[in-house]
């Protein structure tokens, strides 16, 4: 009876309590959040935890909380805190009182080690990054204020680890990322790319249609320690990408931004030694003309046979040796390369709302983006992209999320190999105009590029005029992107959330390669002369969908767990059709039925892949400073083999925050946090690899792969030590990690014997191991008044070996002319390892027979460092071109004077060869310093990036030495005894062996670009009064990419690189082959909010 | 703490019971694995018939990439064209002095070594894979009609024989495989004699099943239509042909049984072997890169012996690295032209007269006028200023390519007649094209009045050196490996010295087989060329 009673006063009580707290006012806290330089912060959340209650500022920095009255109790204090990812924390004590209003101001400083940021990439749901016991890159868009042309390039130089290179400057092409070193020797038909997730859609295809001026954040998980969750897919990494979903505005706010930028591409260096205006030719006495070998004076064009300039008159045979390039074309001579490219026009457009009210918060966008890059006659890419992203509380226990993205695109191709149009501009002497017309045109031959001159040389016969190309080909390649997410979310218990998740990713493509009927060539080719065309169309589709069972727990005193559970489903289509044929009936009809219908070919290949898995995982976080994690993850894939099809993956790792210890006493040292990770992920094969295939063609059926029901996916295992540390009131933030991985079961492609039929077998063959060093120091270094200079260094260094290989050693390469065998792969060989032909440079190089026959003291080291003949009693001071030494290395005579191929000792067999090593493709560190210079509304922004200690191989430049069109030969300016003739930069391009690289061509192509650069003037909301249209701010910008490099290398661009092919990406396969070159750009913009 | 339980297991149930219901098995349907590929009679008739186009392809470089047959560099190390690209290891296995072949995976050149190993080896596996289908499983057989069976089989044996014999001729050991073969028990190398022994069995094999039914193979099989009838004689003349060829000296050439190519030769009739080079399916780039518009010439090494002007003599007296198409001095008064009367070449006595008259192979093209060749120091004496243009309309828009030319047979049969002591039924063969092109017939004792060729001595040639001439001239880069002066030098010990005479077994397979160490032929070591039978001056 007793127990009745108090229940129904219970019940009264609560009954009546509404009505009595209802009658309490509430309170408002307002006030202003600015940096450390008094400018405002938007978007930063101002919270009472304790009331549950939060808010957020606006564009000026404003924010105004309303706590309501029913929450506070009269003269109650509480903590009011003031954060956001990239700002320190603040934390404030306030006294409440009912209907209080009170004002309460922050100045938050720049955070160096964002540890209060929240990660959701890898882990068992959105952790703070303190507690995370692995390392999780963040950017956010204020770490972006040059905005990348693509979301892909958007982590270069700004996360330690990540190599991003742009292989290829043309318009529109992605770049290749490679974290924490390769991860597959063999990459042939897949790639080392990560695996990408944009607001949760898993990415069936490239990031190249992302733009970056939507992106809320990214998160990179480098190793498979740390990407564990994502199992088979993600031994090479996650980049995981949100986008802006009006999730952190104010209540009732909409916000509109539109931004413009319009900017010139250009060629940041045209390298001199590329083609030289000099020419090895006889000339008469007032080099007006050229002279023959009987000494007749004659034009060039018109020359019968014109001599060398060293060669003596009638002479039996030209002689090299006597000849050096001094000599100027007469008449008008022109920089071809110069006159070659262009400068293009770069712009992009910017329209985006996003706003939140009540339960619903969204963000829609529009961009559009061309540039017509730098090369003639192509229009380069053009872009527009639509984004709508919505979040809706449709109950208190039901959240819906949906992203919808659509990408439409248009980019001139350019094939990128050799017999392209650049192939051609290096052979091109500068005494021919290649914008001159045909002789029989009498109109300007630029109303109808047909018309412009074909062979402005009519002594080469290989190469045409590369406008030509340029201006008549057409090769066009088309993109259609949508990518579609939509999560419900129930939430039945305090503790307890599930999670649907559905995600579409479709890409459609069309390529189309058309040459009118009448297109000429080099040399003539009927297949193409009498008009070609091809088509590709591809579809792609990506779709994903899982169930998630997301846990927290608390257990006891100081103890939470947060626990997931995921089953996952995928489902990868492809399809692809290429249709070819040539001969058109008639002109400028680019029909295939037009087209000779005996020549019409066709093919098509279909590719499915259906995936799934589940994993738990589990996260312990202990009185805030222990950290314990595990998870296990089964995988099943169709690319598996039939007895291998489902993999287990697994993970454990610990962090330890020893400043949160009571016992820690160090005032300086305000966070340090060690943490260790253990973890497992794969690599998938690629669709053919499992099965046993025999070709089938038009002209029958053929073996060509042997199945393999044993097939496992590549198993990689990595260790990551890591230690996160701020110091001296936060303002120095350090970094360091060190990872080891070992990828197991390498999937390789592994010759038969011949007699079986059958080409190959992919097995897992091999390993692969990766040490990685990685560092970050951050530092506010000046905060002075409205002054401020922040700045960031990151350093890190790879290193990649092949431990183990079960087949013999083989090559690999690229693709393109003689690309093939450029890299030699075989145990103990590091990836990326050049090798070619080494001229010698010391007489240990000589081969034993020619030394005991020529002794060292026959030969000296020259001023380029390489090992030359000069006979007995002979030096370099008293020349003596010309003299033959009567003997051979390599096959090759040796001249005096003359360089040569030098040996190596082969580390594996230990016999003496001419095949060397002749670089690395794989730095010895990567670098990169940004700062940023606050002062008032100006913010100058840059950043540096220096890749140190690797190699590129510069076909271009060795193929123009065969050409003798390159600076290499030129010697105007070199003294008269230090001359060398042609003959010894002939020697520098081959020896005997082919078209391999060469030592000299192998170059070092260390660098340091200024690859950011940003001048910004922000006016305030306060600025901007006078103006209609309730402005919040107003940014004008002058914006720079990819600047000025400084470097060695002897081409447009040392950061270049040929993805595809067996490496798989173009930050490992560092060979330049005629790609386009990548190009610097400026723009202006104004930038608008309201 | 019971319902925290109670959800957590129906969550976990919810999650883990959902996976392995995914159906996880996809089929390939781009590619039929084996059982797809011959299902039926049909799917086996598709397997064997696509093996010439392997065959083919490799023989005859069909890429512009130019790096699998070996084709190009022993055409042009036998001076049979000239060009110094490195492309298609031209230049390299052409220096002077000869080099070594280079068997190492990762040289550019590599690819010459190995494709015609794993080519033929994909031809010979097919049609042993197709013919062991075909008897494994008898009922098959009756959904092909008997002339259509019959194809089958003759067309799988008369590919073993193209496979092995090209095998036989080019390296020193290869695997006999066909359809008895149990390869899950491995196989063993056998000498190149063996191999050729094999080939020709399957040959007479080929030959045999094509005398019963009527059939033919079509076009694009092989290029061209081929009746049973002429596949029995194309068989009896390559059988005359490889019988020949597998000869790497001088000595092996007498061991020839030459009685049995003159049976084989008389049975081949004079059929030809022709196919279409539609530039699609079937074209040579053995050709384009040995006559190719400005990108080769015709060698003086060999072809200045049509000279009767001395320039010949002159131009080999110099040292190798200094022959130049300009003797010494003004070129209008020292270009080195041929001055001959063999109507195949220009005729006239200046270099401008000869320009203005093509022979009937060769000319002075308008680049050759103003001496733009290509790099010196790949050798000056790669020069001169005659091109081949007996294949511009091949090289240029397709034509007719003679795989088997009835030249070959004519001339092959001369050279065993020779080889039998008939040396008046062999000049009789010799003198059909010998008469044709404007040079007196020769006779049993090598009677040469037109003293073409003229030995690098000066002296004329004798009856061996004038077939040897009209070889040259007459199966210039058609049948075999488009270099069929390679193997004709080689037995009768033409070849420059040092080239190399044979080919090694690929580095990539004696690793993978565990028959290490890597070895070479060719450069002064194993398998040399020795002096050439011509003495040429400095060659020694």
């Amino acid at each position: 009876m007793r127990n009745f009673r108090r229940l129904i006063a219970v019940v009264i009580a609560a009954a009546l309590a509404p009505v009595a707290l209802l009658a309490q006012e509430a309170a408002t806290i307002t006030g202003r959040v600015t940096n450390a330089q008094g400018q405002p912060e938007a978007a930063v959340n101002v919270q009472i935890t304790a009331l549950q209650s939060g808010a957020t500022t606006d564009a000026s920095g404003n924010y105004r909380l309303v706590v309501p009255g029913s929450r506070i109790r009269a003269g109650q204090q509480v903590t009011i805190v003031a954060s956001r990812q990239g700002l320190a924390s603040q934390s404030r004590t306030i006294t409440l009182n009912p209907g209080a209003n009170l004002t309460q101001n922050f100045q938050l400083n720049t955070s160096v080690l964002a540890l209060e940021a929240v990660v959701v990439t890898g882990v068992a749901g959105a952790t703070e990054r303190a507690k995370v016991p692995f390392e999780v890159a963040q950017l956010t868009a204020a770490d972006m204020p040059v905005p990348p042309t693509s979301a892909a390039s958007a982590i270069q130089g700004k996360v330690a680890g990540a190599q991003v290179v742009s292989g290829s400057g043309r318009p529109g092409s992605a770049p290749s990322i490679l974290l924490r070193g390769p991860q597959s020797i063999s990459a042939d038909g897949r790639s080392q790319e990560p695996l990408y997730i944009v607001d949760g859609v898993i990415l069936g295809s490239s990031m190249v249609d992302l733009d970056a001026l939507d992106i809320e954040n990214i998160e990179v998980v480098k190793g498979a320690a740390a990407a564990s969750l994502y199992g088979s897919r993600a031994a090479a990494g996650v980049v995981q990408i949100t986008t802006k979903r009006g999730k952190g505005l104010p209540n009732d706010e909409v916000r509109y931004t539109a931004r413009t930028e319009y900017g010139r591409n250009q060629i940041a260096f045209y390298p001199p030694e590329l083609l030289t205006e000099l020419h090895p030719f006889a000339m008469n006495a007032d080099s007006t003309q050229f002279l023959d070998n009987s000494g007749n004076a004659c034009d060039w064009l018109e020359c019968p046979s014109v001599a060398l300039a060293g060669q003596t008159r009638g002479a039996a045979a030209a002689n090299q040796w006597n000849t050096f390039m001094t000599n100027r074309w007469p008449g008008q001579t022109l920089n071809q390369v110069e006159e070659f490219f262009r400068s293009g026009v770069f712009t992009q457009n910017y329209l985006a709302a996003e706003g939140r009210a009540g339960g619903t918060n969204y963000h829609v966008s529009y961009i559009n983006m061309k540039e017509s890059g730098v090369l003639p006659g192509l229009e380069g890419f053009d872009r527009n992209n639509f984004r709508v992203n919505l979040d809706q509380a449709v109950r208190n226990d039901i959240s819906l999320s949906a992203s919808a993205f659509y990408s439409r695109s248009s980019q001139d191709n350019f094939p990128e190999n050799s017999g392209n149009p650049i192939f051609d501009l290096t052979r091109m002497p500068a005494g021919v105009n290649l914008f001159a017309c045909e002789d029989n045109v009498d109109e300007e031959c630029r109303d109808n590029p047909r018309n412009i001159i074909f062979q402005p040389d009519p002594t080469n016969t290989e190469s045409a005029n590369p406008i030509y190309d340029l201006l008549n080909r057409e090769y066009i390649q088309k993109r259609g992107r949508f990518l579609g997410a939509a999560t419900l979310r129930y939430s039945p218990l305090s503790w307890l959330d599930f999670d649907g998740n559905v995600s579409y990713d479709r890409l459609d493509q069309e390529e189309t390669d058309y040459f009118f009927k009448g297109y000429q060539t080099l040399p003539a080719n009927p297949a193409i002369n009498e008009g070609y065309m091809d088509r590709l169309n591809a579809l792609t589709e990506a779709f994903n969908t899982s169930i998630t069972a997301s846990m927290r727990f608390s257990l006891g005193n100081n103890v939470y767990n947060r626990t997931q559970l995921r089953y996952l489903y995928e489902e990868q289509d492809g399809l692809a059709t290429f249709t070819s044929g040539s001969d058109f009936s008639v002109v400028d009809i680019p029909q295939f039925d037009v087209l000779n219908h005996e020549l019409l070919g066709a093919s098509s290949a279909r590719t499915e892949v259906r995936s799934d898995g589940y994993f738990a995982i589990t996260n312990f976080e202990i009185a805030d400073r222990y950290i314990l994690d595990g998870l296990i993850r089964n995988d099943g894939s169709s690319l598996f083999g039939e007895d291998e099809r489902r993999q287990w993956y697994y993970r454990a790792a610990a962090a330890w925050r020893v400043t949160e210890e009571p016992w820690f006493r160090v005032p300086s040292l305000n966070e340090l946090k060690f943490s260790y990770a253990y973890g497992t992920a794969g690599n998938r094969p690629n669709f053919y690899a499992q099965y046993e295939t025999f070709a089938v063609s038009a002209t029958g059926i053929t073996p060509v792969r042997l199945g393999n029901q044993q097939l496992k996916p590549e198993f990689a295992r990595e260790q990551e030590l890591s230690m996160d540390a701020s110091m001296f009131g936060d303002r120095i933030g350090l970094e360091v990690t060190y990872a080891n991985r070992v990828t197991e079961d390498q999937i390789l492609a592994v010759p038969l014997p011949a007699y079986t039929g059958y080409v190959e077998q992919y097995q897992n063959a091999g390993t692969l191991e990766s040490n990685t060093w990685e560092a970050g120091l951050t530092a506010r270094l000046v905060e002075r008044g409205n002054f401020s200079w922040n700045a960031r260094l990151l350093y890190d260094r790879t290193r990649t070996k092949i431990t183990k290989l079960d087949v013999p050693a083989f090559t690999a390469g690229v693709d393109g002319q003689a690309l093939d065998d450029v890299f030699y792969i075989r145990e103990g060989e590091e990836m990326g390892t050049f090798y070619g032909f080494k001229i010698a440079e010391s007489c240990e190089e000589l081969p034993e027979a020619t030394l005991a026959a020529h002794p060292c003291s026959e030969f000296a080291v020259n001023d380029d460092g390489y090992l030359v003949w000069v006979g007995t009693g002979g030096s370099l001071g008293t020349p003596s071109w010309g003299t033959a030494g009567g003997f051979t290395i390599n096959n090759q005579q040796v001249n005096w004077g003359a360089p040569f191929a030098g040996q190596c000792t082969d580390r594996a067999t230990e016999e003496r060869t001419f095949f060397c090593p002749v670089g690395r493709t794989t730095p010895d560190y990567n670098l990169s310093l940004s700062n940023t210079f606050n002062w008032g509304g100006l913010t100058v922004y840059g950043l540096i990036d220096a890749v140190q200690g690797f190699s590129v191989y510069n076909q271009p430049l060795q193929w123009a030495v065969f050409k003798r069109t390159t600076g290499v030969f030129d010697q105007r300016d070199v003294a008269a005894n230090e001359r060398k003739p042609l003959g010894y930069y002939d020697a520098l391009y081959s020896f005997s062996s082919g078209l391999e690289p060469s030592s000299v061509f192998v170059e070092d192509a260390s660098f340091v670009k200024l690859r950011e650069l940003s001048l910004r003037y922000r006016f305030g909301a306060d600025r901007l009064a006078s103006l209609p249209g309730n402005l919040d701010g107003l940014t004008l910008s002058l914006t720079g990419r990819n600047l000025k490099t400084w470097t060695d290398y002897r081409g447009f661009d040392p950061e270049v690189g040929k993805a595809g092919g067996d490496l798989g990406s173009a930050a490992l396969a560092r060979v330049e082959g005629y790609q386009y070159p990548n190009f610097r750009t400026w723009t202006l913009g104004v930038e608008v909010n309201f | 703490m019971k319902n925290i339980r109670k959800t957590a297991v129906f969550a976990s149930l919810l999650l883990f019971g959902a996976a392995g219901c995914a159906d996880l098995d996809v089929d390939n349907t781009n590619q039929p694995d084996r059982a797809g590929a011959l299902r039926t009679a049909g799917d086996i008739e598709s397997l064997i018939s696509g093996t010439f186009s392997t065959w083919f392809h490799n023989q005859h470089n069909n890429t512009h990439s130019c790096a699998n047959s070996p084709g190009v560099w022993m055409g042009i190390a036998s001076f049979q064209g000239s060009n110094s690209w490195n492309n298609c290891a031209a230049n390299p296995y052409s220096q002077i002095p000869r080099p070594a072949l280079t068997n190492a995976p990762a040289d550019a050149n590599y690819n010459t070594i190995a494709q015609p190993w794993y080519a033929n080896y994909r031809a010979i596996a097919a049609v042993s894979q197709g013919l062991a289908a075909l008897a494994a499983d008898p009922e098959l057989e009756d959904d092909l009609s008997a002339s259509d069976l019959a194809r089958l089989k003759a067309f799988g044996k008369f590919m073993l024989g193209l496979g092995h014999a090209t095998l036989a001729t080019v390296y020193d050991r290869a695997f006999i495989v066909d359809e008895t073969t149990d390869l899950s028990a491995g196989t063993e190398l056998q000498p190149y004699g063996e191999v050729m022994t094999a080939a020709l069995g399957y040959f007479d094999e080929a030959a045999a099943l094509s005398s019963g039914e009527s059939f033919t193979i079509p076009s694009l099989w092989v290029g061209a239509s081929i009746t049973n009838v002429q596949l029995a004689k194309i068989a009896r003349g390559l059988k005359a042909r490889y019988r020949a060829s597998v000869a790497r000296t001088t000595a092996e050439r007498d061991a020839v049984d030459w009685a049995a190519v003159l049976t084989d030769l008389a049975a081949a009739g004079g059929q030809e072997w022709t196919m279409e080079h539609d530039w699609v399916n079937w074209w040579s780039n053995n050709v384009f890169w040995q006559s190719g518009y400005g990108y080769a010439w015709l060698s003086y090494q060999y072809y200045g012996m049509a000279d009767q002007s001395g320039r010949y003599q002159t131009w080999l007296g110099m040292t190798v690295n200094s022959r130049h198409p300009n003797l010494g001095g003004a070129d209008n008064t020292t270009a080195f032209i041929i001055v001959t009367p063999d109507l195949r070449f220009a005729q006239g006595a200046t270099r401008t007269a000869q320009a203005a008259a093509p022979g009937r192979y060769f000319r002075i093209p308008e680049y050759s006028i103003t001496g733009q060749w290509a790099r010196p120091d790949r050798g000056t004496w790669r020069w001169s200023w005659y091109r081949n243009h007996k294949f511009d309309a091949l090289n240029d828009a397709g034509d007719t390519y003679r795989l088997l030319p009835r030249s070959e047979l004519r001339l092959l049969a001369a050279e065993a007649l020779l080889r039998t002591g008939n040396g008046a039924a062999a000049a009789d063969s010799i003198n059909v094209s010998r008469v044709f092109n404007g040079l007196n017939a020769t006779n049993s004792s090598g009677l040469n009045t037109s003293c073409v060729p003229k030995l690098p001595s000066s002296a004329c040639g004798g009856l061996l050196h004038i077939l040897a001439w009209e070889v040259w001239m007459e199966t210039m880069m058609e049948g075999h490996f488009g270099s069929p002066k390679y193997f004709f030098d080689r037995r009768n010990g033409f070849l420059y010295k040092n080239t190399a005479l044979q080919m090694p077994i690929p580095a990539k397979e004696l690793q993978l087989l565990q028959l290490t160490p890597v070895y070479t032929y060719g450069g002064g070591g194993d398998g040399s060329a020795p002096t050439s039978a011509f003495a040429f001056p400095h060659e020694g």
